[in-house]
């Protein structure tokens, strides 16, 4: 009896020790393209990953001439690991990646749109932050607010304008006060998380966004328009 | 000569009204979005119907009453499109906040929101099979992308499109994936992890195409464009069987009745028109009176229901009168 109970926690033994065996020697790896958000060329850029006590795991290099392709490998199934892309003129890029605990081989994607951050450079916030003719942030959008904080946070002497474009043609007036309220909405926001106020311009507008005008074909997709938010760097020195 | 102009005239204004259309609808308004409703999705038992609107909401029906049963909020811009899985046991979502967002659809509740495309997402689909481990999504970046939902992680991400991508569909043998996209192509996708590229790039259509649908046999795939013409593919071969000048404006939905021949189409128009795919036959017109951007319908066609551009979800039920008398009930022109 003895014997047959010792068989037993041996074989469990070795089946467990087999499993672990099997997760520390599966590689899972990442692949994805970077792009320029605004321009959407394709760029070579440095993708790294960290595990959770901050150590760099592996590094990989996207190409700019085969569509920004990176490909990231050697992490381990059941792992979270950051994957950060850090590239100088762009806001910093961290992708939180929770690998699944798989016993074989896999490969998954992550794509990266970097946002430039330099001098004279105006970046479209993501996704509008306004619900339609409302001058209030709306409940969910600081998270693409969150970005720009974070990096003029960092970057103390760093001034610029909040721009914004009404959601319709219509009512100059009416537009101009639309837009002034918002941007001043996006001014709160940023001087709420620490942003001194004499660093930020306001504008708003009497007519929509030229670059980025209301639809005029008759398409439902993408057809709800609200008035772009950008903000324009001014300075960094 | 005279009687003859006369006799080829009758027969032409007659021919489609007598001997074309042969089945018949009235039509119900069952409840209002707060804007346009750009998707419809009937569940697998044909129970229930959920509808995404302009309005940034989605709304689940009850079949065959049309009761309002839930308001699904949590996207942050409009809701392009919807999709229940293959055991009706959740709904993905897809929005211009470029999120694809997985809902329980008996408590409503927010499972998931999964996001990695880096523009809006305008497609997607969930595999049809039990397990609904997959969602397949599309988006204006170019890319579909095929997620793992629960484990909230992109499994593989398909590039060939040259242009946005408009729709996509699961295959219900769960084996492919179908694309169609504003460079007037479809292409067909292995769902296996590992393959990258296009199993088949479809060419036939000439002008951007909106929608894709399999049948449920997924032996046959149906493509819809911007033109108000429809293709009907044979699968796996890709090969064209019919092509039907459905519409007088674009098409932006259609799908396929569980005998596999018999397929609804929408427009902006403001026709509901039902098809044979086999013969071409046009077994339906419907006047709705009002633009209609989405349509689905129950396995056996008794009820095509379809998103409008006034915001309401309405009802086409079939009836027993004769073709010829169907006539709209209600709707604003």
């Amino acid at each position: 009896m003895k014997k047959i109970l010792s068989l037993i926690i041996l074989v469990i033994i070795l089946l467990r020790l087999n499993s672990i065996a099997q997760f520390t020697s599966t590689v899972v790896s990442i692949s994805g393209t970077v792009k320029n958000a605004i321009t959407k060329e394709p760029m070579t850029v440095y993708i790294t990953a960290y595990d959770q006590q901050g150590k760099k795991v592996n590094t990989a290099r996207s190409n700019s001439s085969d569509n920004g392709y990176y490909f990231l490998t050697g992490l381990k199934p059941g792992e979270t690991y950051q994957i950060v892309v850090d590239q100088p003129g762009f806001l910093k890029e961290v992708y939180e990646l929770n690998i699944p605990k798989v016993s074989q081989y896999a490969e998954y994607s992550k794509d990266f749109a970097l946002i430039p951050f330099t001098e004279g450079s105006t970046i479209p916030v993501p996704v509008p932050p306004f619900e339609l003719n409302k001058t209030k942030i709306r409940f969910g959008a600081e998270m693409y607010l969150e970005p720009f904080a974070k990096a003029f946070s960092s970057n103390k002497n760093a001034k610029f304008e909040i721009i914004c474009y009404p959601d319709k043609v219509g009512d100059r007036k009416e537009n101009q006060r639309l837009t002034e309220e918002r941007s001043k909405s996006i001014m709160a926001y940023f001087v709420a998380n620490g942003i001194e106020p004499d660093r930020i311009r306001i504008r708003g507008n009497a007519d929509p966004d030229p670059q980025n005008p209301p639809p005029i074909e008759k398409r439902a997709k993408g057809k709800r328009y609200i008035g772009t938010t950008y903000i324009k760097i001014l300075s960094l020195k | 000569m005279g009687i003859l102009f006369v006799l080829l005239l009758f027969y032409w204004l007659e021919l489609p009204a007598y001997s074309q259309a042969t089945l018949n609808y009235e039509m119900r308004i069952v409840g209002k979005h707060d804007d346009e409703v750009l998707g419809v999705f009937v569940n697998e038992a044909n129970t229930m119907v959920a509808t995404c609107s302009l309005d940034e909401t989605i709304k689940i029906w009850s079949l065959p009453n049309g009761e309002e049963l839930k308001t699904l909020r949590g996207h942050l811009g409009q809701v392009n499109n919807i999709s229940f899985s293959g055991n009706d046991l959740w709904l993905a979502s897809a929005s211009t906040d470029r999120t694809v967002r997985i809902w329980d659809v008996n408590t409503g509740e927010l499972l998931k929101v999964l996001r990695g495309h880096t523009d809006q997402v305008i497609g997607v689909y969930f595999s049809q099979d039990d397990s609904a481990r997959f969602v397949a999504s599309t988006s204006f970046d170019n890319t579909i992308k095929l997620w793992d939902w629960r484990q909230g992680i992109e499994v593989k991400t398909l590039r060939g499109h040259k242009a946005p991508i408009n729709n996509v569909a699961y295959s219900y043998d769960g084996k492919t994936i179908a694309s169609c996209s504003d460079d007037k192509t479809i292409m067909i996708w292995s769902t296996d992890l590992t393959t990258q590229e296009p199993l088949l790039t479809l060419v036939g259509h000439s002008a951007p195409v909106l929608s894709v649908i399999y049948s449920f046999d997924s032996k046959k795939l149906a493509s819809c464009d911007q033109s108000g013409e429809i293709i009907i593919w044979e699968l796996p071969k890709g090969k064209i069987l019919r092509k039907i000048k459905a519409h007088k404006d674009l098409i932006q939905d259609i799908s396929f009745a569980e005998d596999n021949s018999t397929l609804v189409s929408a427009s902006l128009d403001r026709f509901v028109k039902l098809w044979n795919t086999d013969t071409g036959a046009n077994l339906m017109s419907f006047d709705t009176g009002v633009e209609v951007w989405s349509v689905d319908l129950v396995s056996d066609a008794s009820i095509i229901i379809i998103g409008c551009a006034d915001g309401t979800v309405r009802f086409l039920t079939k009836t027993n009168a004769k073709p010829q008398e169907q006539k709209r009930k209600g709707g604003k022109k």
